[in-house]
């Protein structure tokens, strides 16, 4: 029953404090959903982006432009302060993965998960 | 409802110390993150589960004050860290049997 899991409340617990999640719209056929970029769950799984992508092949991973994606992320209203969004260049034309921020993602990354019906 | 497309915040829950309080209870991952539109009430009933409490037996505070129960995750945020980095720093208390 895909409908009565979307319903719940997904609750994500970590002894670390969480990576950062974005709330990006990556293609005009699809609404927002969020994601994480992939330099940062390789980081904290230390493991290389290509080991990443073989043993993970259905982890979604997009590319987006990073003047796209700070064009997006800054007009968050949980992104504004200018911390959160300063390792990042409004302007540049390079390119950035990101990775689907699913239920086997998070516990990939060691958080606990806690579903609540409201 | 889709809310795991929704935006999410990232929560930091630390246990108010009080004296007068001897439970044992603490939260092992005290990192949480949720949907925007999740509300506090959701919240004391996730911790409850968690720390093994019966339901309505934690309170959730923000700077020493109760937050009510059907504040949304992004009301809290707006009221009361915008322009704060992430995660939002949040207290619990567990009530005592006479309440």
């Amino acid at each position: 029953d895909e409908d009565g899991f979307s319903d719940v409340f997904e609750f994500e617990f970590s002894d670390e404090p969480p990576l950062p999640c974005y709330n990006i719209q990556v293609c005009l056929s699809q609404g927002p959903r969020n994601w994480l970029l992939l330099s940062d769950v390789v980081k904290r799984l230390k493991m290389s982006s290509r080991i990443f992508r073989c043993n993970f092949p259905n982890l979604e991973v997009v590319t987006i432009t990073e003047a796209e994606f700070y064009k997006q992320t800054s007009l968050s209203q949980l992104f504004s302060c200018a911390t959160d969004l300063e390792a990042f260049n409004p302007e540049s034309k390079e390119l950035l993965d990101l990775v689907e921020f699913t239920s086997e993602l998070k516990t990939l990354l060691g958080s606990s998960l806690h579903w609540l019906h409201p | 409802h889709y809310f795991r497309y929704d935006e999410h915040v990232s929560l930091c829950l630390e246990k108010q110390s009080s004296s007068k309080d001897k439970s044992k209870a603490v939260l092992q991952h005290k990192y949480v993150r949720c949907s925007v539109r999740a509300q506090i009430r959701h919240l004391r009933r996730v911790l409850c589960h968690r720390l093994g409490l019966p339901p309505q037996h934690v309170q959730i505070l923000f700077n020493n004050e109760p937050l009510p129960d059907h504040m949304t995750m992004k009301q809290l945020w707006l009221s009361r860290w915008f322009g704060k980095p992430a995660p939002l720093l949040l207290h619990y208390s567990i009530k005592d049997k006479r309440r």
